[in-house]
C-alpha cells in the first residue's frame, strides 16, 4: 500500500512540477535531480524519502573517490571529425584530472578503417570510443565486461543506473560492456526541459517571402503546395524547394510515415520502413513536386556542403534538413547582409484533413566507450566511468565548470557567461569533448538553453508531443558481420538509389512502377528474413524489459 | 624553313588555340583555389566567387598555421622525404641494376615475382600485423623501410639501365672493379636523369603520405605535415557532417564563429602542400624530362 | 634477344627455335610455364641440358652465378624485401575463401571457417552485378580511348610551338592539376557546373547556347563524359612530360633531312615524331593496361566515382571499387573485400602479361 502511495505522490508531484513551469524552489530540486540523468528513478528526492531507502548518486559512497592518484589511460576516438585530440589543454579536462587523477592519452581516428586495423592487429589502447559496429567489442576476449568490473570495483555503480538503461545496454551474451551515451530513460524524457534529438527533420521556409505573399494559410500540406505555386509565379528566379541530399524529409512525418530505411514495430512485429502500407503515396507526392517544377533533381546529387551553399545564397524559398537550419542560415544572412529570414514550420501539417504527424525517437543512446583487455588498470578505468556517469561528471563534461562556464536559472536551464559563445570549444572543453558517459537529458538541456538556436528549441518543443518512443527497437539492429547486416546494407543501398528515380519519374505511373520494383528487389535481397530476425530480437528485448521489477 | 607556308599558318593557329585553351583550363582552377583560400569561409560557401576574393582574409592560413605541431611535423616530413627518397633510390636502383643485366640467371623468375607483387596484396590488416611483429610500428623507420622498393619505379629504372652499353661496364671491370663500384662510379652518374625522375616520384609520394602516420604510429612526435593537414581538414569538416542520431552538442560552439569552412581550409592546405613541390620542380625538370626519355626507349 | 643471351652463355644456337616456340604460345601457357619452371627459357635450357648430363650444367651454372654474384645479391636483396613486405602479408588472401571476423585478429586468418566461393557467388549474383561490371569496364575503356592519347597529342602540339617562352610556360602549368586532390576537384566541379549559380551554366545561358541551365551533376548522361574530361584535365600535363621528353630526344637531323626531301609539317609529325616515340607510348600503354580497372596510370576511377557519384547517377557511377567500399570495407567485411580484390588482381595480371606479350610481338617493345 505504501509503495502505491509513494508512486501516486510521485506522479502528482511530477504533474505539478510540469504545470508550475518548474518555478522557484521546486524547480531547483527538479534541476538538481534531473541533471542526474541515468540515475535510477528512485533517485528522486521524493522516493528516497520513502520507506525502501535506496541509493542515489548523492547518498552513495562512490568508489571513484577512493583513489584519485595520478593515472593515465590511452584512448582511441573513432570519429575523424572529433574536436579534440589532446588532454589537459582545456578547462574541463584539467578539472577532471584535478578531481579524479585521471589523464588521457588521446588518439583520434584519421580514417574510418583505422579502428578495424587496431582491432584485428590486437593494438587497441586502454579505452575506445566508437559508434559504429559496436557489437565487435561485445567480446570478452577484446573488452572487459562492465558488470563484472563493477561488481569487483564499484558495486554501487550498477544500482545507480536505471534498469531500463541496463537492459538497453545488455549485449547478446547477457553482459554489459558499456553504457551508451545520450540515453534518455522515461523520466529524463518526461522532463519538460528535455527535447527530442535535433536531428529530427525540419522544413524551413522564407518567412519574409510568405509575409510578402500576404501570409496565406499554412495549416495543411495542400496549403504548402499552394504557397509553392504562388512563389513559383511571383519569384520565377527562385528555387521553390531544395531537398537536403541525404536527410529524411518532413513530408514523411506529416503523412504519418517513418523513414523508409528505419525500423518500426507494429503489433509485436518489426518491419523496415519500406513495408509501411501506403508509403507509395509519399513518393507520388514528392514526384508531383518535381513534375510541377518546384524542385530540381540536381539538389539530390549535391554533397551536403553544396546544399548549404544554395540555401545560403538566398536563392531558395524552402529547404528541408534537421531542425537547426533556420537559425544557422539566418545567422549567415545577417553576416552577409542578405535580406531574408528562414523559419521552420512548427509542428504538424494536416494531410487529408487529419493530423497524422509522428516522429520516431530512438532512445537507444549513441556512442560507446569500451575498456579493452589491453588496459592494465581496469579498476581505475571503471571507476573513472562511474565518475563520468555521475551527475557531477555529466555536468562537468557536458556543461563545463559550474560558476565558470554556466549557472542554472530557476527553470534549470543553462545561463552562459558573457562571451562564452566566442570561446572555441577546444579551449573550455565543455560539451563536444569528453562526453564518454554523457546523459541524454544533459544534452537536451544544452540544446534548450542555446541562445544561438531559438527557432530550433521552439520547433523541438512543438515536435515533442508527437514523438514515438520504443526502446525495444534498439535491439533489432543486426550485428556486424552477420548475414542480416548484409541484407540491411543492401536494402538501404537499394532505397537510397531508387528514391531519386521515384522522385524524378516523368509520370506518376512510372514512380509507382519503380516503387513496386523496389519492393520486389527488397524481397529478393531478403527483406522477409531481415524482418523476422528483427521481430525475434524485438520480442526477446520486450521480454527482458517486462522482467524488470521496479 | 624561314618562309611560312599556308600549312604552317594553319598548324600555328591550331597550336596556339590549343595552347590557350590548355593554359586557361589548367591555370584558372588553380587560381580559383587560391582565391577561395583567401576568402572568408561562410561567405565563400554562398558561392559565386570566381575572380577575386569577396571578403579577403588570412583566417584560413592563420587557422592552418596556428597549429603548434606544424613546425615539428614539417621537420619530420622533410626528414622522411629526404631519407626515404635517398634510401629508396639506392635500394630500388641496385635492384633494377641487377635485374637489368641481360645474362642474369633466373631473371624471368625474379621479374615474375616482382610483377606478381605489384597486383596482389594481402590487405591492410596482415600488413599491420607484420609491421607489429617486426617492431616497426611507432618508429620513424616505418616511414622508410616499407617504401624501399617500388616495382613500378624499378621497371622504369631497368629500362633505363638496359640502354647503357655493356662496353662501358666491361672496360671498368677489366680494371678490377666490382659491380657495387660500377654502380656508384659509372651507373649512378650516367643515369642521373632517371634517378632524378624517380626521386621526384618517391619524394612527392613521401611528402603527401599521411596514411602510414595515421595507421602505423601513435607517437605524436612522429606526426608529419601531410598528416596534420589532413587532421585540420577532417576537423573543419565537422561543420558539414552531421549524421542522424549524432549528438548535436558536438556542433555547438564550433559553427561559423571562426570564419572558415571545410572548403576554404581545404583550399588553403592544398596550396600549402603544392607550393614546395612546385618550387622544387624547376630544379628537377631538365633531369626529369631526360630521365623518362631514355628509360622508355628500350631496345 | 633471348637467343643472344643463350648464345653468349655458350649453350648453342640450336636452342633458339625452342625459345621462340614458347614465346608464340598463349599468355596462359606462358604463366603456366612460369609457375612450373620459374623461368621458362631457363626451364627449357635446363630440360634440354638434362639430356646431356646434369652435373655438367650445374657446374656451369655455378660458375655463371659466381660471375654475377654482386648483381645476384642486389636482386636477391630486393626479392627478400618483396618476400617480407609483399608475400608474407599475402597470407591474408586466404580470407577471400573464409568467414573472417576482425575481432579474431591474426589467429583468425587460420582458424576462421572456410566458405569456399561464397563471396564470389554473392558478387556474381548481386542485383547490380551487370551494372557494376558494365560501368567499371566502360569508364576504364573510355579512359583508355580518350584519356590515354591526350598527353601524346598535347606533347606533339607543344613540340610544334615555336615560341620558347610560351612553350615553357604552358608546359609548366599543365602539370599543376596533377597535385589537386580529387576532393578539391569535385568541389571545383560543383562551383563551375551547378545549376543554380555555376559559372559554366551562367555562361551557357548568357550566350544563348542553352535555354535553361543544364543539370551536369545529376543527369546520368553527363557522368561518363565528366569523368573522362576531368581525368584528362588532371593528368594530361603530368604524363605529357614523358612524351615531350621522348620527342625532344629525336635527332634534329632527321627533321632537316625530311625538309630537304620536301616533307610537309604534318608528314614530319606522322613519319618522324610519332614513330620515334612509339616505344615510349607502348610502355606507358602496357603500364596503363595493367591498371585498366583502376583507371589507368593515375588510378583515378575510385576517387572519381566515389566523389562525383551520387544516388541520382548511381546507375552509371557505381563501379567495382565503390561497391567494395559500401558492401565490404565500410562494414569491416574484409573477406568480401579481399575476394573482390582478388578478382581484380587476377584481371590485372592477365592484362599486363597479355599486353606485354602482344606489344613484344607487334613492336618488339615490352616492359620485360
Amino acid at each position: 500500500m505504501k509503495r502505491r502511495l509513494v508512486i501516486f505522490i510521485t506522479v502528482i508531484m511530477l504533474i505539478v512540477a510540469v504545470f508550475s513551469g518548474c518555478a522557484g524552489k521546486q524547480g531547483d530540486s527538479v534541476s538538481g535531480d534531473k541533471t542526474a540523468t541515468g540515475s535510477s528513478p528512485t533517485g528522486s528526492p521524493i522516493s528516497s524519502g520513502g520507506e525502501d531507502e535506496e541509493l542515489t548518486w548523492e547518498t552513495a559512497d562512490l568508489s571513484w573517490k577512493k583513489d584519485t592518484s595520478p593515472v593515465t589511460f590511452s584512448i582511441f576516438i573513432d570519429f575523424t571529425w572529433y574536436l579534440v585530440d589532446t588532454w589537459g589543454k582545456d578547462d574541463v579536462s584539467k578539472e577532471i584530472t584535478k578531481r579524479t587523477g585521471v589523464s588521457l592519452d588521446v588518439t583520434k581516428a584519421n580514417d574510418p578503417t583505422q579502428i578495424q586495423v587496431l582491432l584485428a592487429g590486437g593494438e587497441l589502447p586502454d579505452l575506445v570510443f566508437v559508434a559504429r559496429n559496436v557489437e565487435r567489442f561485445h567480446d570478452p576476449d577484446i573488452c572487459y565486461r562492465w558488470d563484472e568490473l563493477i561488481e569487483q570495483y564499484c558495486p554501487e555503480f550498477i544500482k545507480l543506473v536505471d534498469p531500463k538503461e541496463i537492459v538497453n545496454n545488455t549485449a547478446a551474451d547477457g553482459h554489459i560492456y558499456t553504457f551508451k551515451t545520450h540515453f534518455n530513460d522515461d523520466k529524463a524524457w518526461n522532463d519538460p526541459r528535455n527535447l527530442p534529438s535535433p536531428g529530427a527533420s525540419g522544413f524551413h521556409y522564407r518567412k519574409d517571402i510568405v509575409e510578402k505573399l500576404g501570409n496565406p494559410p499554412l495549416k495543411s500540406l495542400d496549403d504548402l503546395v499552394n504557397i509553392f505555386a504562388m512563389v513559383k509565379e511571383k519569384y520565377p528566379d527562385m528555387t521553390v524547394y531544395i531537398p537536403h541530399p541525404t536527410w529524411p524529409t518532413p513530408y514523411l512525418d506529416w503523412m504519418g510515415f517513418f523513414t523508409p530505411d528505419s525500423k518500426y514495430a507494429d503489433n509485436g512485429k518489426v518491419y523496415l520502413g519500406i513495408s509501411q502500407p501506403g508509403l507509395v503515396e509519399y513518393y507520388k507526392f514528392f514526384n508531383k513536386l518535381y513534375r510541377e517544377g518546384y524542385m530540381s533533381m540536381e539538389a539530390l546529387a549535391y554533397q551536403p556542403e553544396q546544399f548549404f551553399q544554395i540555401v545560403r545564397s538566398g536563392k531558395a524559398f524552402s529547404a528541408n534538413y534537421n531542425t537547426g537550419l533556420s537559425d544557422e542560415t539566418n545567422k549567415v544572412f545577417k553576416e552577409q547582409n542578405v535580406d531574408g529570414m528562414f523559419e521552420p514550420i512548427m509542428g504538424p501539417l494536416e494531410v487529408d484533413g487529419k493530423i497524422k504527424y509522428k516522429v520516431l525517437q530512438s532512445a537507444a543512446g549513441w556512442a560507446s566507450c569500451f575498456i579493452t583487455k589491453n588496459c592494465k588498470n581496469p579498476g581505475r578505468a571503471i571507476r573513472f566511468m562511474e565518475f563520468l556517469k555521475s551527475p557531477e561528471g555529466d555536468r562537468l563534461t557536458q556543461w563545463g565548470i559550474e560558476g565558470v562556464h554556466y549557472t542554472l536559472d530557476e527553470e534549470g536551464l543553462l545561463v552562459r557567461p558573457e562571451g562564452f559563445a566566442d570561446i572555441p570549444t577546444q579551449e573550455h572543453g565543455a560539451g563536444a569533448c569528453w562526453y564518454f558517459q554523457a546523459s541524454g537529458l544533459g544534452e537536451g538541456i544544452t540544446i534548450a538553453s542555446d541562445p544561438a538556436y531559438p527557432l530550433r528549441a521552439k520547433l523541438l518543443k512543438a515536435i515533442k508531443p508527437y514523438c514515438v518512443r520504443d526502446i525495444g527497437l534498439n535491439f533489432v539492429q543486426p550485428v556486424a558481420d552477420s548475414e542480416e547486416m548484409n541484407i540491411l546494407v543492401k536494402i538501404t543501398e537499394l532505397i537510397t538509389n531508387t528514391q531519386p528515380k521515384m522522385y524524378g519519374a516523368s509520370t506518376e505511373e512510372e514512380a509507382v512502377t519503380l516503387f513496386e520494383k523496389m519492393l520486389q528487389d527488397a524481397d529478393k535481397l531478403g527483406l522477409k528474413r531481415l524482418e523476422e530476425y528483427m521481430t525475434t530480437k524485438y520480442n526477446d528485448a520486450m521480454k527482458m524489459l517486462q522482467e524488470i521489477k521496479y | 624553313m624561314a618562309k611560312l607556308t599556308k600549312e604552317d599558318a594553319v598548324i600555328n593557329t591550331i597550336v596556339y588555340i590549343v595552347l590557350f585553351i590548355v593554359f586557361v583550363a589548367m591555370v584558372y582552377p588553380f587560381y580559383y583555389c587560391l582565391v577561395i583560400s583567401f576568402n572568408e569561409g561562410i561567405d565563400a560557401s554562398t558561392g559565386g566567387i570566381f575572380l577575386w576574393p569577396r571578403k579577403f582574409t588570412f583566417v584560413n592560413y592563420k587557422m592552418v598555421l596556428s597549429n603548434e605541431q606544424l613546425i615539428p611535423a614539417f621537420f619530420v616530413s622533410v626528414a622522411r622525404t629526404i631519407a626515404g627518397t635517398i634510401l629508396s633510390l639506392l635500394f630500388t636502383g641496385l635492384f633494377a641494376y641487377g635485374l637489368s643485366y641481360k645474362k642474369l640467371m633466373f631473371k624471368k623468375t625474379y621479374i615474375g615475382i616482382m610483377i606478381f607483387s605489384m597486383y596482389f596484396s594481402g590487405g591492410l590488416v596482415p600488413f599491420f600485423i607484420l609491421l607489429k611483429h617486426i617492431k616497426l610500428l611507432n618508429t620513424f623507420w616505418v616511414y622508410i623501410i616499407p617504401g624501399l622498393l617500388s616495382p613500378f619505379n624499378a621497371i622504369i629504372m631497368m629500362n633505363f639501365f638496359r640502354e647503357i652499353p655493356d662496353s662501358i661496364e666491361e672496360s671498368v671491370k677489366i680494371d678490377g672493379a666490382n659491380d657495387l663500384v660500377i654502380f656508384f662510379k659509372i651507373i649512378f652518374p650516367i643515369s642521373a636523369p632517371v634517378f632524378a625522375t624517380i626521386a621526384l616520384f618517391v619524394g612527392v609520394g613521401h611528402w603527401n603520405n599521411w596514411f602510414d602516420t595515421a595507421f602505423f604510429t601513435t607517437n605524436r612526435r612522429l606526426r608529419t605535415l601531410s598528416f596534420l593537414l589532413k587532421e585540420i581538414i577532417n576537423r573543419a569538416d565537422l561543420t558539414s557532417i552531421m549524421a542522424p542520431g549524432m549528438s548535436d552538442a558536438l556542433r555547438t560552439g564550433t559553427y561559423a564563429t571562426q570564419g572558415y569552412t571545410a572548403e576554404t581550409i581545404r583550399m588553403a592546405t592544398m596550396i600549402m602542400v603544392v607550393l614546395p613541390i612546385v618550387g622544387i620542380y624547376p630544379f628537377l625538370q631538365r633531369y626529369f624530362i631526360k630521365g623518362i626519355m631514355i628509360g622508355s626507349l628500350k631496345g | 634477344m633471348v637467343g643472344k643471351a643463350v648464345e653468349k652463355a655458350g649453350l648453342g644456337r640450336q636452342l633458339n627455335p625452342g625459345a621462340d616456340a614458347i614465346s608464340n604460345t598463349t599468355c596462359f601457357d606462358a604463366i603456366h610455364l612460369y609457375l612450373c619452371y620459374g623461368d621458362w627459357r631457363g626451364g627449357i635450357v635446363a630440360n634440354i641440358i638434362v639430356n646431356k648430363g646434369r652435373h655438367k650444367i650445374n657446374g656451369k651454372m655455378l660458375v655463371r652465378f659466381r660471375l654475377q654474384l654482386y648483381r645476384q645479391v642486389f636482386v636477391l636483396m630486393g626479392i627478400l624485401f618483396l618476400f617480407i613486405f609483399s608475400y608474407i602479408p599475402m597470407v591474408g588472401i586466404i580470407i577471400a575463401f573464409k568467414n573472417y571476423k576482425l575481432a579474431s585478429g591474426l589467429l583468425g586468418f587460420f582458424t576462421s571457417e572456410w566458405v569456399g566461393f561464397r563471396y564470389f557467388t554473392e558478387f556474381f549474383t548481386d542485383l547490380n552485378f551487370t551494372t557494376i561490371v558494365r560501368n567499371t569496364f566502360m569508364i576504364s575503356i573510355l579512359k583508355l580511348i580518350f584519356t590515354f592519347p591526350m598527353p601524346i597529342i598535347f606533347a606533339i602540339t607543344i613540340n610544334e610551338v615555336r615560341n620558347q617562352k610560351a612553350k615553357r610556360i604552358v608546359q609548366t602549368v599543365s602539370y599543376l592539376p596533377h597535385f589537386i586532390s580529387w576532393v578539391v576537384v569535385s568541389g571545383i566541379l560543383f562551383s563551375f557546373l551547378n545549376q543554380q549559380n555555376g559559372l559554366v551554366n551562367q555562361i551557357l545561358v548568357l550566350t544563348g547556347v542553352v535555354d535553361a541551365p543544364v543539370s551536369f551533376l545529376a543527369d546520368p548522361k553527363y557522368f561518363w563524359p565528366m569523368v573522362v574530361i576531368s581525368d584528362i584535365w588532371k593528368e594530361m600535363g603530368w604524363w605529357a612530360i614523358i612524351f615531350l621528353a621522348a620527342i625532344t630526344s629525336i635527332d634534329l637531323q632527321m627533321y632537316e633531312a625530311a625538309v630537304v626531301d620536301g616533307a610537309s609539317r604534318t608528314q614530319r609529325i606522322w613519319y618522324i615524331t610519332l614513330p620515334s616515340i612509339k616505344s615510349t607510348i607502348m610502355i606507358v600503354m602496357i603500364l596503363s593496361l595493367g591498371n585498366l580497372l583502376g583507371g589507368g596510370l593515375g588510378g583515378s576511377n575510385f576517387d572519381q566515382c566515389y566523389l562525383l557519384g551520387n544516388p541520382v547517377n548511381n546507375d552509371v557511377s557505381e563501379i567495382l571499387q565503390t561497391y567494395v567500399l559500401t558492401n565490404g570495407l565500410a562494414q569491416g567485411r574484409y573477406s568480401f573485400a579481399t575476394a573482390i580484390g582478388l578478382l581484380q588482381s587476377v584481371m590485372s595480371l592477365i592484362l599486363i602479361y597479355t599486353s606485354n606479350y602482344v606489344a613484344n610481338k607487334l613492336s618488339g617493345v615490352g616492359l620485360f
